[in-house]
């Protein structure tokens, strides 16, 4: 089984949320900054729960900020 | 630099410094013939103590040092805060410590069963080990969280 990405709009929500900073959103979800710059950057798959609380802090549903992308 | 990859930063230079001595220290005395007399056993029963003490005395000071040094540059305290990629990234230093410290463990001990070391020498090299795993530890989450920033 591939491994495949993860990829995320959270760039294009914190920008339509009032401009949202990524500290913000930080300390929104409980998290640290760079925990924020890595997953906005797809290098860091967070966890079932970190990724429902950023969605929830948009209060979006979790596939308008997260999409599957499986390898070919 | 977050405060996490300050503190591993901090807890790296006192690894170096304490493993630099007591390399220095241990190489002085076995030169000396101090492990060849009748007070070796006692010498090196007292070398992992010696080495982690000093080293837990030596990353608070440096800890200390840091904070204080973070705190007057930048006027603001950083929150503090363990996330999952943290402790993600904490248990992969820890796994890396554990395998090389498993390696090193069998290179020392296939060194005595060839009868290239003498028992006393190999208990050095352990305890030697035990930081130097630690080390790599601490170099594996520096380079987790610079890859990932």
């Amino acid at each position: 089984m591939g491994k495949g990405k993860i990829r995320n709009n959270i760039r294009r929500l914190r920008f339509d949320h009032g401009e949202m900073t990524q500290k913000q959103l930080a300390e929104k979800v409980g998290a640290s900054r760079q925990t924020i710059v890595a997953i906005e950057k797809a290098k860091y798959a967070p966890s079932l729960e970190l990724a429902f609380s950023i969605a929830h802090a948009f209060g979006k549903p979790i596939q308008e900020v997260f999409s599957y992308e499986p390898d070919e | 630099m977050s405060y996490h990859q300050k503190n591993v930063a901090v807890s790296l230079c006192s690894g170096l410094i304490v493993l630099t001595l007591y390399s220095i220290i241990v190489i002085r005395l076995y030169y000396d013939g101090r492990f060849d007399g009748p007070g070796a056993h006692w010498l090196v029963g007292w070398s992992p103590f010696a080495m982690f003490t000093g080293g837990i005395a030596l990353t608070i000071v440096l800890h200390i040092l840091s904070t204080i040094y973070r705190t007057v540059r930048k006027q603001e305290e950083e929150p503090f805060i363990t996330d999952e990629r943290d402790k993600m990234i904490e248990l992969k230093g820890l796994r890396f410590s554990f395998f090389a410290f498993c390696i090193f463990f069998l290179a020392v001990m296939g060194a005595l069963a060839l009868n290239l070391m003498g028992p006393y020498t190999v208990l050095l090299f352990v305890v030697g080990g035990l930081y130097v795993a630690g080390i790599s530890g601490e170099i594996v989450k520096l380079v987790l969280y610079r890859r990932d920033a």
